[in-house]
């Protein structure tokens, strides 16, 4: 079931001119390194960041962890003395650009919380992964808590698991796995009456 | 009765669902857990359909299987299976059920007819990036379970059985999509089909809307007949409109029991449907469907369907209060509206009837309850 509201019938993608091309990793900025808890990820797991994700993916599909400036306006540099509250996994399900909102479920990874909808703004998304909004793309949500001298500095952010183009293998692994499925299909005789 | 819904444990205690139908009874029971569908069919004579499908969360399996399991159907029993559409609320275990149900003659919408579709489906099972995959990932699954499978479009005679003396007692009908869907469809899916240039870059499984993929199904025994309406949408050329058109399909044995379409949402209704489709006096059932500001079926919604029929029911009525603790919901609400529980109970509501009854005789397992 999807909704209604923003993939009217028929549907053009939005275009997506030279975004990716122009910002590959090596080409982002390094993050503050004074903030010892995020650095570029390598090849390392996902998990050495959010610490519960298992799943083991190439490095250029893992998402970028930063704290850059260009970050939503209402999320605040994250500091080092800052600890992980909760680390949501989203999906967005659909998009409503006229209301600037998304729809989303999110999976917690951290705490067995069970998975929960909502809906988040828009606004919440850095500049460089609006392109990234669209039914289907993940996100991770992390909330963070300081507490410095008896007071609470809440932050977080919200970061936008970026995919760059198919690789010739993965090409060759999709032909084949459609090749597989390749003269199975039969049709069923009709009612006419 | 139903269970309890505010106490947690009790939302995913397994279900007794007592004994399977008899042999000359026909039974359609339909399953949700908050987010998700499956309908177990009996169909008579032992033999069952099965159309999409959830996971129960007691048995964290295929609820149609946990369902058959626990009330002694032998997986043989199984004789088809039905992919009504392949989003990932209407499909979650279906490879499973593929996998489990050797005898079951697997069936998907014609929109995948074209080998680009299988492309499409390919692109994302999850074969070549893992965490690329919805409910593709489950159709390709049961695709590649089962040696042939058939494909559904309007008219398209999913099962026929005959009883002792020859005589039909049974006959399945898909009514949905219209043909004209197929090639429709294929522009659709084809902005996804990943060609290798360099410009492209991966995104995920997408959904369209509005759903004209989806596969509607008619099950007539002999004038006694159920409509199963999947989460098919009006369009006037795709959708409800196109189907109701069919002359073959508008003279369908009128329906006394409805599975309505896309969770009792507008953009799912037709007002014929309720005149040309189903008899007078009929039941509706329907499952809930939660997603962000999207809870279906609304407060309208509710009032619409229970004013078309006798009675309705709703698989799933437990409270879809968000469940965390409060920091983490005060902090979480500031940035997330409309926050809910995704599964917020599991529950079924089963029909049952021998043919000749005037009533179906509906049982409520679980967090189900009158819509």
């Amino acid at each position: 079931m999807t909704s209604s509201i923003t993939t009217a019938f028929p549907w053009k993608p939005p275009s997506v001119g030279g975004g990716l091309k122009d910002q590959r990793q090596s080409d982002l900025p390094l993050p503050n390194p004074g903030v010892a808890r995020f650095k570029q990820i390598g090849t390392a797991s996902v998990g050495q960041v959010l610490g519960t994700a298992t799943e083991q993916v190439p490095s250029r599909h893992l998402p970028r962890v930063h704290t850059l400036a260009s970050l939503a306006s209402n999320s605040l540099t994250i500091s080092p003395d800052s600890a992980e509250l909760e680390v949501w996994e989203g999906v967005v399900v659909s998009v409503d650009r006229e209301k600037n909102v998304m729809d989303v479920t999110l999976e917690a990874k951290i705490s067995p919380i069970p998975m929960h909808t909502g809906s988040i703004g828009l606004e919440w998304v850095s500049d460089q992964d609006l392109e990234l909004v669209r039914s289907g793309a993940v996100f991770y949500l992390t909330l963070y808590k300081q507490t410095l001298r008896g007071t609470i500095k809440n932050s977080q952010e919200l970061r936008f698991r970026r995919r760059f183009n198919w690789s010739k293998l993965e090409l060759d692994r999709i032909s084949a796995g459609a090749n597989a499925l390749s003269g199975r299909p039969k049709d069923r005789p009709m009612a006419n009456d | 009765m139903p269970y309890p819904v505010d106490r947690r444990i009790d939302l995913w205690r397994m279900i007794d669902y007592k004994n399977a139908p008899a042999v000359d009874e026909i039974e359609v029971t339909l399953f949700g857990p908050g987010f998700g569908e499956a309908i177990a069919v009996h169909l008579g004579q032992s033999e069952w359909l099965l159309v999409d499908s959830c996971i129960d969360p007691s048995s964290k399996k295929p609820a149609a299987e946990t369902y058959l399991h626990s009330i002694g159907v032998q997986p043989s029993c199984v004789k088809g299976l039905v992919a009504s559409h392949w989003h990932d609320d209407h499909v979650r275990g279906f490879g499973r059920l593929a996998e489990i149900y050797p005898e079951a003659e697997l069936n998907i919408s014609s929109v995948f007819s074209d080998k680009e579709a299988l492309v499409f489906l390919a692109a994302y099972s999850g074969l070549s990036v893992p965490t690329l995959t919805r409910g593709t990932g489950e159709v390709y699954r049961a695709l590649l379970a089962k040696k042939e499978h058939y494909h559904l479009h309007q008219r398209s005679i999913v099962l026929e059985r005959n009883d002792a003396h020859g005589s039909r007692y049974v006959r399945v009908t898909a009514m949905s999509p219209v043909q004209a869907t197929v090639s429709s469809s294929m522009a659709r899916l084809a902005q996804y089909i990943p060609t290798g240039s360099t410009d492209e870059n991966i995104s995920h499984a997408p959904t369209f809307s509005p759903n004209i993929e989806a596969v509607v199904i008619h099950i007539d025994w002999n004038g006694e007949a159920v409509l199963l309406g999947s989460d098919l949408e009006e369009h006037t050329k795709y959708g409800w409109s196109a189907l109701l058109e069919d002359s073959v399909s508008s003279k369908r044995a009128p329906a006394s029991l409805y599975k309505v379409a896309h969770h009792g949402s507008a953009s799912g209704d037709h007002p014929n449907i309720w005149k040309d489709l189903l008899a007078e006096q009929s039941i509706a059932c329907l499952t809930p469907f939660n997603n962000g500001r999207h809870k279906l079926p609304n407060d309208s919604d509710r009032e619409r369907v229970r004013g078309l029929v006798k009675s309705a029911f709703i698989a799933s009525g437990a409270t879809r209060k968000p469940d965390l603790e409060s920091e983490k919901l005060k902090r979480l609400g500031d940035i997330c509206t409309d926050l809910s529980r995704v599964n917020a109970g599991f529950g079924a509501t089963r029909f049952r009837k021998v043919r000749g009854d005037a009533e179906w005789r509906v049982e409520l397992f679980g967090t189900a309850g009158r819509l």
